[in-house]
């Protein structure tokens, strides 16, 4: 496709940022390119979920779809966390040894039109309006330059255009509006937990989501098959590619390049960026760009910067604070699984279809700050079908194993948790000096590790957890986490928002403080991660309330 | 066959153990099947996956095949089989296809309990893996569960019991 010379904006990635960014700019007018590192996805012909075959495929990954990254250091385990150890009952421990691994592959994305939504389950949170105010209530961490009220109006803009069904009652994060549609109804392991939730004397609800309890905007309602991280063939789940970008594309302003990754930047006038290097089909070609919109993730964004490094900037582009690639945050995620007497089906119905946010405030948690949530987690963490039973849950051979699997099927409860992950100095992205990739230029390499408090937080979440499998008369089979394993799905942090150019990289527009005509709309501009909250909708949020600030200068 | 994620990643771990053992998996890689090999690894799948009253054996459901097809592109995978159906066969009496039924249980039950990181528990370990994830991935093998359908089209709607 012959790509015109000049457009209003170009933004590189159409993830939950890029795409609602693109999205926001072609509503107000403008001419908009997105570059995409990856392909673009037929949900209808490549998602597996109709082959007998399923299970054993997650999300396709085709040639492109993911990101080049290697890892770093990941810390070594303590033996007095070892109540945190990954097992199951199938194998044993999942981590042997001592040090800290990588659960393969460590970091979980996609590179596709679509991001990593295209994976994601599709809760859709907002922030807890502490949570945005860590260092000022709670002396730790790091506050965000705006409050929940600027955001308020974006998050309703979002929900309404993704179709996001869930309760009215939210706690904390008080609405202007109800949601767009009623809740989903709890699935059969969810109706366990609420039980036992409720006998605890904890509240649980049913979760916000992205997927839809009934027709909405051309698209259809969800049929329960428990299987969004595999790529919904439907298109209910909320996903970038069938709300913001598909809305953007029927504007008839934006212009979505697949398979065109962005290597370089290059200087305009004034401290701008002028223009962008990408690969299309093996050849380099260049665009202006008068606005530039990077959005390639936490990981792929704090890379392109550092990666292009020039005479004026030789620490790369928006870096002047030497925090590009820092404060990093990874998600510190726990579950616990348990066979129920009683429960059948348990891998029908919508993933991560009930929450707890008893302990999401910052100081919900007693003696540590930052909050966590819990949520039913059966069909997120992967048992909807036998292989998930015959490899995790029955030991053993023979008719043993064939009739454990009998026995067993459609009978696991899962509690999971997602907690809050406070920057420290191990925790960063920066370049690996060995690997490259055939440009010449240097893969991402992240680094991570747990302080005190993330062990504390965890131990709270895998605590809780069990109590909750007890309460429902569970019999544990397995046990998995971030003390040991680095299995990253939502990451942030690495180029922070803030209102002091010397500590963070962007302003609270997502304006880089470098450089006056580039904005960052991915969760990279994250300045703390929130107690466990789901980060897509504030992402796009945040991206909305960016492209309405270009919009009005 | 198209490859699958979880095949990939059985295969890392495979070059992962060979390697940290320092097993030479070089000699393999141009040697064919044997008849002995076949019927060795043959019985062993059919030991960890027997036929019953709902569903057939792992021969019949065409394991063996499938994971024959795989170690055709995965000289590590072709090695460990080798390894694996050489150990099965070194009880000084006959091939292990030829034991009884209990005595075939005794010696993979005894791989079952192995040292972790010797070849009978490894082999024992990641042919389970694989054979599983063959064998379950086929609704033929579905019969006296609750699941008669892959996930889509049709989904599993309300009301659930
Ligand atoms: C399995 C899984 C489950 C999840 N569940 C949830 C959930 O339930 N709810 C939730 O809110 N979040 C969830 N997430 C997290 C969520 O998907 C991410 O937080 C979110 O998509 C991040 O948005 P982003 O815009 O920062 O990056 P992404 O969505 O990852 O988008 C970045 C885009 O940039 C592109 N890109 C990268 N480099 C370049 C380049 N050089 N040139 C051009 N393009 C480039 C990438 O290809 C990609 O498309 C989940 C994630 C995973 C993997
Ligand atoms: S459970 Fe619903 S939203 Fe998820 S993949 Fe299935 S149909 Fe799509």
């Amino acid at each position: 496709m012959a790509v015109k010379k000049r457009f209003d904006a170009v933004v590189v990635g159409a993830g939950a940022g890029g795409a609602a960014a693109a999205w926001r700019l072609c509503e107000q007018g403008l001419h908009v390119l997105i570059l995409e590192a990856g392909p673009r996805f037929n949900p209808g012909a490549d998602y597996r979920l109709h082959r007998p075959d399923w299970e054993r495929f997650l999300f396709p990954d085709p040639a492109g779809s993911r990101g080049d990254f290697t890892i770093g250091t990941l810390g070594r385990l303590d033996p007095a966390d070892e109540e945190l150890r990954s097992w199951n009952r199938a194998s044993g421990p999942l981590v042997r040894g001592n040090m800290r691994q990588a659960a393969n592959p460590g970091y979980w994305h996609v590179q596709g039109v679509g991001g990593s939504t295209l994976h994601f389950v599709g809760e859709s949170h907002r922030m807890h309006p502490d949570a945005m105010k860590l260092a000022s209530q709670h002396g730790a961490g790091c506050d965000w330059p705006l409050d929940y009220a600027g955001l308020e109006p974006y998050y309703t803009l979002c929900e309404n255009l993704v179709g996001v069904a869930g309760p009215a009652e939210q706690g904390a994060r008080w609405r202007s509006q109800p949601y767009p549609l009623p809740p989903h109804p709890p699935s059969p392991s969810a109706r366990k937990l609420l039980a036992a939730g409720r006998r605890l004397n904890m509240k649980w609800q049913e979760n916000s989501r992205a997927a839809l309890s009934m027709p909405f905007d051309g698209r259809p309602a969800c049929n329960y098959c428990g299987n969004c991280s595999r790529g919904c063939p439907l298109g209910d789940k909320g996903s970038a590619d069938v709300t913001f970008i598909r809305k953007a594309e029927a504007s008839g302003r934006l212009t979505v390049k697949p398979l065109c990754p962005v290597v370089r930047f290059h200087s305009g006038a004034g401290g701008t960026i002028g223009s962008v290097e990408y690969i299309d089909n093996k050849k380099l070609q260049r665009v202006e760009t008068p606005i530039l919109i990077l959005a390639a993730g936490a990981v792929q964004t704090p890379r392109l910067l550092l990666a292009n490094r020039n005479r004026l900037y030789p620490e790369g582009f928006a870096n002047s604070s030497g925090q590009v690639g820092r404060n990093f945050m990874e998600t510190l995620s726990w579950s616990s699984s348990g066979l129920v007497a009683g429960l059948s089906h348990s891998h029908a119905g919508l993933p991560a279809d009930v929450i707890c946010w008893d302990f999401n405030a910052p100081d919900a948690i007693p003696g540590v700050i930052g909050g966590c949530r819990f949520n039913s987690a059966t069909q997120e963490i992967g048992f909807t079908g036998p292989i998930a039973y015959a490899s995790r849950v029955v030991s053993g051979f023979g008719a043993q194993l064939k009739n454990g699997v009998r026995t067993t099927f459609g009978r696991v409860m899962s509690v999971g948790a997602i907690g809050e992950f406070l920057p420290n100095e191990g925790t960063y992205v920066d370049l690996d000096p060995s690997r490259k990739d055939r440009l010449g230029m240097p893969f991402p390499r992240l680094h991570s590790q747990l302080e005190r408090g993330e062990i504390q937080r965890l131990k709270f979440m895998a605590s809780q957890s069990r109590r909750l499998l007890k309460e429902a008369g569970a019999e544990l089979v397995e046990e998995a986490g971030a003390w040991d394993n680095f299995s990253a799905t939502h990451v942030f942090g690495t180029c922070r928002m803030g209102n002091n150019p010397k500590t963070s990289v962007v302003d609270s527009h997502c304006r880089c403080h470098d450089h006056s005509n580039l904005f960052i709309t991915d969760a990279s501009v994250f300045p703390s991660s929130g107690g466990g909250e789901a980060p897509s909708l504030t992402i796009s949020a945040l991206a909305v309330r960016t492209a309405d600030a270009i919009v009005s200068g | 066959m198209p490859a699958s994620q979880a095949r990939r990643r059985l295969l890392k771990i495979i070059g992962v153990f060979f390697i940290r053992y320092a097993f030479d998996a070089g000699p393999a890689l141009a040697s064919a099947t044997t008849g002995l090999e076949r019927s060795t690894f043959a019985a062993f799948l059919d030991m960890l996956l027997p036929r019953d009253e709902f569903s057939g054996s792992a021969t019949d459901l065409h394991v063996d095949e499938k994971l024959w097809e795989v170690s055709r592109s995965d000289p590590r995978f072709r090695r460990l089989i080798g390894l694996g159906c050489q150990w099965l066969n070194m009880t000084g009496g006959p091939p292990f296809a030829a034991l009884s039924g209990e005595q075939q249980y005794a010696l993979v039950d005894w791989m079952a309990h192995s040292d972790f990181d010797q070849v009978p528990r490894r082999f024992y370990e990641l042919v389970r893996e694989a054979a599983i994830e063959m064998y379950y991935s086929q609704p033929e093998a579905w019969h006296g569960l609750s699941i008669q359908n892959p996930p889509q089209p049709l989904g599993y709607k309300p009301p659930w019991p």
